[in-house]
């Protein structure tokens, strides 16, 4: 049940991410001031995409246990969370690349229009996915070595 | 012009943003690995030259847009 929330939750956090980036990409047209405030807050994005990916790894690893099956469970956590970012980052791309189908009139659909919404999911759940990934493995890697060490 | 409804300018953005996001996110990912990883179980921790190397990369490719955003709109 623990799974289904995190994936859940990394679904939601991959998504709402993307939309993040497009509105924060929208306050780089408006002046130099306003890329380079679009500039860091995706700094800023990144950061949290880590620091988010982390934690849900941290709800995912079985606390206090060291049997067999717990160590076994604990494995793949990472990637399982950066999975979960990335359904969340295409699911979106794939709702644009609907509202700008249906934005576009038929007689001017092209590759273009049916390509632009999937890609750019592909692209952000791998771009977004990246980051949280790194951070739930620290995060795995952290908590496998801390236990290691207490069973010196 | 309302934002929401003008779903190509969205996607335009988002292409836009990556430009930055794309490095923020491997400088960054390749900074945390660096720093953050733990040693391996009966090795000595020591910091050698692979994650310096790794810092210096992903400082690299962190401030590579900025500067380049920098340097286009001086000179271009």
């Amino acid at each position: 049940m623990r799974r289904i929330n995190v994936f859940v939750l990394g679904v939601v956090l991959g998504a709402a991410l993307l939309w993040v980036c497009a509105f924060v990409g929208v306050l780089g047209f408006t002046s130099i001031e306003g890329a380079t405030y679009s500039a860091v807050l995706l700094l800023a994005i990144v950061l949290a995409d880590m620091v988010l990916g982390g934690l849900l790894a941290r709800i995912l690893l079985p606390r206090n246990s060291d049997s067999r099956r717990s160590r076994r469970k604990a494995k793949g956590v990472g990637l399982f969370v950066g999975g979960a970012v990335f359904v969340g980052a295409v699911a979106s791309g794939l709702l644009l690349g609907a509202m700008i189908l249906f934005d576009t009139p038929a007689s001017q659909r092209n590759l273009f229009v049916f390509a632009a919404g999937p890609g750019l999911g592909l692209v952000y759940g791998m771009v977004l996915g990246m980051p949280a990934i790194v951070g739930a493995t620290l995060s795995e890697m952290r908590t496998g070595s801390r236990r290691r060490g207490s069973r010196r | 012009m309302n934002l929401f409804t003008s779903w190509d300018i969205l996607g335009v953005s988002l292409v836009l943003s990556l430009r930055f996001l794309g490095p923020f996110a491997l400088g960054v990912s390749l900074i945390a690995w660096s720093v953050l990883r733990p040693s391996r179980a009966g090795v000595p921790r020591r910091r050698s030259g692979s994650s310096l190397l790794g810092v210096s990369l992903g400082l690299l490719v962190c401030l590579a847009p900025v500067v380049l955003f920098l340097a286009t709109d001086a000179f271009g």
